[in-house]
């Protein structure tokens, strides 16, 4: 068949701004061997979307998620705000709220469960994970012709919540991400920050969780500087084949140059059919016992998982796990079985 | 006879969306100034890998969409899955900020039409079509 055209009947179109929006959001449920604060039945958080392009180099991203008030404080964040400008083919550069490029996961899943590879995300993302950033981010990819990608952050601190730079540049990200085949794609980052009055920060001693402080840390506590220095090295492997998904997350953190705390994530996939996955995944966080910030102890969980996408726009994932968490003082050994629904509207 | 003969009709049917492939598909595109079409280059716009063209101008990507006969074919060609993996991967792309949403539309003449009148646009079309100033075609070999 051929098709005939004539040039004349199409005006070409400029940069004509457009905007798409989506709505994600979840149900999940629960059960376990031993009690938890978790609910049996829970609407999880939702998300709306809105990204566009506003000139052939400029297109913004926001992200606006919303939990009722029994899961948190705060039922309504802005959880991105962000313009990209497109410098030439390769670099660009990002400012606004965006998620730090710290690892695989960060950089390519938003708040929405829809794009999960399972139920949760790593259990670092909760404790050591600097999910989001304001600031400015040089980002680039085939560098000098080459499969190798880079990103640097400048940002304004976990510690200053929204306020734009109100300390001056506080956190720094570099990350170098390395693509040799089409399904892989290797990342290395190192991310650095200052933690202000880090006794009175949220995030002391993991959220406000129970714990009895060790010996050790209280003593470093009690010597430390109100403001500490954060530090933290990731490693990501993400393969993503016709057969097996497969993702990887390292991290090695610590506070005020004390010991390093680790974490762990291991989820490997297997794709039964097209719409079925069977994975099983791995997620550990150990807190050296001398951490003065974070609390300390060991928490891990291993399962095996089952996923199934519904067309393009949903999925149920059915997981069981087996979880020992000794968190602060904590001894709970529990059997876990949750099912999330999640959509894309 | 009669059965054996529905059994075949039935399979015809069941074919159909699969067996409408062409022999050939075209990757076509407005590409702006300063900017040139590779093949290797195209289909990794095509598949979400790149977003932008050689002079930093971002690329329109026309995909088809559920409606189009070629949503399996030019899937599978791309990303050697179904047109509903693609369409998930490329869903999952725009909301990561990656890339710019894409065009979903039904059939090659539609594709064309947007092509023609886009700077920036490129597709995948199952349908040779006579030489349109302004625009490159690169048959996926």
């Amino acid at each position: 068949m051929v098709l005939g055209l004539t040039p004349s009947a199409y005006p070409i179109a400029m940069a004509e701004p457009e905007v798409n929006w989506n709505l994600f959001t979840h149900f999940e449920a629960y059960q376990s061997s031993e009690p938890t604060t978790q609910d049996d039945i829970k609407w999880g958080e939702s998300a709306l979307f809105l990204t566009g392009r506003l000139t052939d180099r400029l297109s913004f991203l926001s992200e606006i998620s919303y939990e009722i008030p029994k899961y948190r404080d705060q039922s309504v964040k802005v959880e991105r705000l962000r313009l990209r400008y497109d410098l030439n083919r390769d670099n660009w550069i990002i400012a606004g709220k965006m998620h730090t490029p710290v690892n695989y996961w960060n950089d390519n899943f938003h708040h929405g469960r829809l794009f999960f590879p399972s139920i949760n995300r790593p259990k670092s993302f909760s404790r050591f994970i600097p999910i989001h950033e304001i600031g400015l981010r040089l980002g680039g990819k085939n560098l000098f012709g080459s499969n190798i990608g880079y990103d640097i952050v400048f940002g304004s601190g976990q510690s200053v919540g929204n306020d734009v730079f109100s300390e001056g540049i506080k956190s720094y990200t570099a990350t170098a991400s390395w693509t040799p085949l089409r399904d892989l794609k290797i990342m290395g980052s190192y991310y650095r920050d200052t933690i202000l009055k880090h006794q009175s920060a949220s995030d002391h001693n993991g959220h406000g969780l129970t714990m009895t402080m060790q010996p050790a840390s209280s003593q470093r506590e009690m010597t430390s500087p109100v403001d500490i220095d954060y530090e933290m090295y990731s490693f990501s492997m993400h393969w993503g084949g016709e057969r097996f998904r497969i993702l990887t997350e390292l991290s090695m953190n610590r506070t005020h140059d004390g010991e390093f705390n680790r974490a762990a994530y291991q989820y490997i996939g297997y794709h039964v059919m097209e719409d079925l996955t069977l994975y099983g995944l791995y997620d550990m966080v150990d807190v050296d016992d001398s951490e003065i910030h974070f609390a300390p102890g060991r928490d891990t969980s291993f399962g095996m998982g089952l996923k199934y996408d519904f067309g393009v726009n949903a999925s149920i994932k059915t997981e069981l796990r087996r979880r020992d968490d000794h968190t602060g003082g904590r001894d709970l050994y529990n059997n876990e079985i949750q099912v999330q629904l999640s959509f894309g509207i | 006879m009669r059965p054996f003969l529905n059994i075949l009709i039935a399979l015809g049917l069941l074919c159909a969306p699969m067996c409408s492939s062409a022999d050939a598909l075209y990757l076509v595109a407005n590409v702006p100034p300063n900017s040139d079409l590779s093949q290797e280059y195209g289909l990794s716009i095509m598949r979400g890998e790149n977003k932008n063209w050689g002079s930093g101008a971002d690329a329109r990507v026309a995909l088809p969409s559920r409606e189009s006969q070629n949503y399996d074919v030019i899937a599978y060609s791309l990303m050697g899955g179904s047109g509903k993996a693609m369409e998930r991967r490329w869903f999952a792309l725009v909301f990561s900020g990656k890339v710019n949403a894409p065009k979903y539309l039904e059939d090659d003449s539609a594709v064309m039409d947007f092509i023609a009148s886009t700077e920036g646009a490129i597709g995948i079309v199952t349908s040779e079509y006579d030489e349109v100033e302004g625009l490159m075609v690169v048959k996926i070999e």
